[in-house]
């Protein structure tokens, strides 16, 4: 697990910067996260990843990703935004975890309601981070 | 020389960012045309002249894998160099799109860099191509 948690963590960076402009930092959890959008593998390993966002830290992503002014950001470029931030941050850790493998990812899907995550059987890999705009939470389920 | 280009991806976000780096590219564009999925793009593609095409993979109703293989089966879609732009990039999945015809493939998260250079490529041009028709900052393309 510390091998996957390392993969995630460095897929997390690496997507966030380059796409986002956005440096994140280790951080601590927030009690509500306003937005989330989750995405499902299969492959040699099946899970299912989950980014919760604050809404200023989705707002920051739709901004940099487009060069949009605050005003300018709707509803649906936040949905659009962070679903793509899944599926980059999914499929970047799947390539990193084993490039030799096939994986297939769903569709990501958004919520503007997150709720707790389900309890997994099997084990769960989690980050808190905080950039200047708010935080954001990313949770990896892996099926045993 | 200006070309026609298909962006096919289903977030609209992602598309929006790629008109961004071809307009930055240096590339000449005549029209840049979009579609949100692999149906969409036959329809775009039998309407219109396309030069190239970006293409996305995961996406509904029709996916990039399943539009490849539809343009391998055309005789006029099949020479329309296609360039990936996917998040699913294992070596399984290259293989697939680069056996149906796929010319070039680029990770998701990209540098623009690396879109420039793969759609001069395709086009016929090398990464210092943009054929004196306007100057291009060395340093890069800020987006």
């Amino acid at each position: 697990m510390a091998n996957v948690k390392e993969i995630l963590a460095e897929s997390i960076f690496e997507v966030f910067e380059r796409m986002f402009f956005i440096f994140l930092e280790p951080g601590s959890a927030s009690p509500v996260h306003d937005c989330e959008a989750a995405i499902r593998f299969d492959g040699p390993r099946r899970g299912t990843m989950r980014m919760l966002f604050t809404r200023p830290v989705a707002r920051l992503m739709v901004r940099n990703m487009l060069g949009l002014d605050n005003g300018a950001v709707t509803e649906q470029h936040v949905a659009d935004c962070v679903k793509e931030a899944a599926n980059m941050v999914c499929g970047n850790f799947l390539v990193h975890l084993d490039a030799s493998k096939k994986f297939t990812m769903t569709l990501p899907e958004f919520s503007a309601r997150p709720g707790q995550p389900p309890a997994a059987p099997g084990d769960v890999v989690s980050f808190d981070f905080d950039c200047d705009d708010g935080k954001m939470r990313v949770v990896l389920e892996l099926q045993t | 020389m200006s070309f026609n280009l298909l962006i096919v991806d289903d977030s609209s976000s992602m598309r929006s960012v790629v008109k961004k780096i071809v307009g930055l590219s240096g590339v000449g564009v005549n029209q840049l045309l979009e579609a949100e999925n692999g149906r969409r793009a036959l329809e775009v593609m039998g309407g219109n002249w396309v030069d190239a095409v970006i293409l996305d993979i995961n996406m509904p109703e029709m996916n990039g894998l399943e539009l490849l293989q539809k343009m391998s089966e055309d005789a006029l879609m099949k020479n329309i160099p296609v360039v990936m732009m996917s998040t699913e990039a294992s070596e399984a999945h290259m293989k697939t799109a680069f056996e149906l015809g796929a010319k070039g493939f680029i990770r998701k998260p990209f540098l623009p860099e690396e879109v420039r250079k793969m759609l001069l490529g395709v086009l016929g041009f090398d990464d210092k191509g943009d054929y004196g028709e306007r100057e291009r900052d060395p340093g890069g393309v800020d987006f």
